[in-house]
């Protein structure tokens, strides 16, 4: 059974990007779906079960950040690994986004070996 | 840490970046390379153990090739020019991150803006960069030339 991936990102260039990057890794992917922010992401969730969220930090609207804080609370929803996609420089907040609930970060700019090897790893036993 | 090891710094990781994010290979400049026309200018700011801004400056035709190589741009694409100003701005943001990290380590506490776009006449573009506290240029196989600079406040 193919997973379904929602790549959430304000830039429509990074999402092409991670689909196009996703559909290289090998791994057995259905949908792919898209979201431009922490709000588009909720929304899309509450339509469709995903199996792995990839999402950016800075967004505007709601940001990645407070999405993972939304997700975490959410007992539906708070077992969907969430893996950051960021050029965030900041250590120190990805640690503490790790500690509250995401499951991996990759910085930009990413590969399909690095997506494949973080889908790999989370989503083994995640079905 | 002196201006010359920055300035290594800031190459090497530009040149990295450059060849991982967007397919392009680029070395530092040995000699003047003047724009032969606009400058396009992506800005951004940043805060943290230094405040400032970050500027990317090439000429259109390289954000075209950077378009190209991110999302295969295609000639006649409707939305063309919005995709080129997008993937410059992208280009900017991954190479922010990227030199706050490495010129201020992992533990680095620092804050990123969202990317401001402009073009810019050459002279003008240079007029306002001498003022940067840190600069670098590079050369593509195209020789397009491409600036990374520094304005600290």
């Amino acid at each position: 059974m193919s997973y379904t991936i929602l790549v959430v990102d304000d830039s429509k260039i990074i999402r092409t990007m991670m689909r196009k990057s996703i559909l290289m890794t090998g791994v057995d992917v259905g949908t792919i779906g898209e979201a431009g922010d922490g709000f588009e992401a909720l929304s899309a969730l509450s339509a469709q079960r995903f199996d792995l969220i990839f999402t950016d930090l800075h967004m505007p609207n709601m940001s990645g950040e407070e999405l993972i804080q939304k997700l975490t609370d959410d007992p539906s929803l708070c077992a969907t690994p969430v893996v950051i996609v960021s050029s965030e420089p900041n250590a120190h907040k990805i640690k503490e986004l790790i500690v509250k609930g995401a499951s991996a970060f990759i910085r930009k700019p990413f590969t399909p070996e690095n997506l494949r090897d973080v889908m790999n790893q989370v989503l083994t036993g995640a079905k | 840490m002196d201006t010359q090891s920055r300035q290594h710094k800031l190459t090497r990781v530009v040149a990295a970046i450059l060849q991982d994010a967007a397919f392009i290979f680029a070395e530092e400049a040995e000699g003047p390379v003047p724009f032969q026309s606009d400058v396009l200018v992506a800005r951004i700011d940043f805060g943290g153990p230094e405040t400032g801004t970050v500027v990317l400056a090439a000429p259109y035709d390289f954000a075209v090739g950077v378009a190209r190589n991110l999302i295969d741009l295609e000639v006649g694409d409707a939305d063309a020019k919005q995709k080129v100003a997008d993937a410059f701005n992208e280009l900017a943001n991954i190479l922010v991150g990227a030199i706050v990290h490495e010129l201020h380590g992992d533990d680095v506490r620092a804050s990123m803006g969202l990317p401001r776009q402009s073009t810019m006449a050459a002279v003008a573009y240079e007029a306002e960069l001498a003022k940067a506290s840190l600069r670098i240029t590079l050369v593509t196989e195209e020789r397009h030339r491409i600036d990374v600079a520094l304005l600290l406040r």
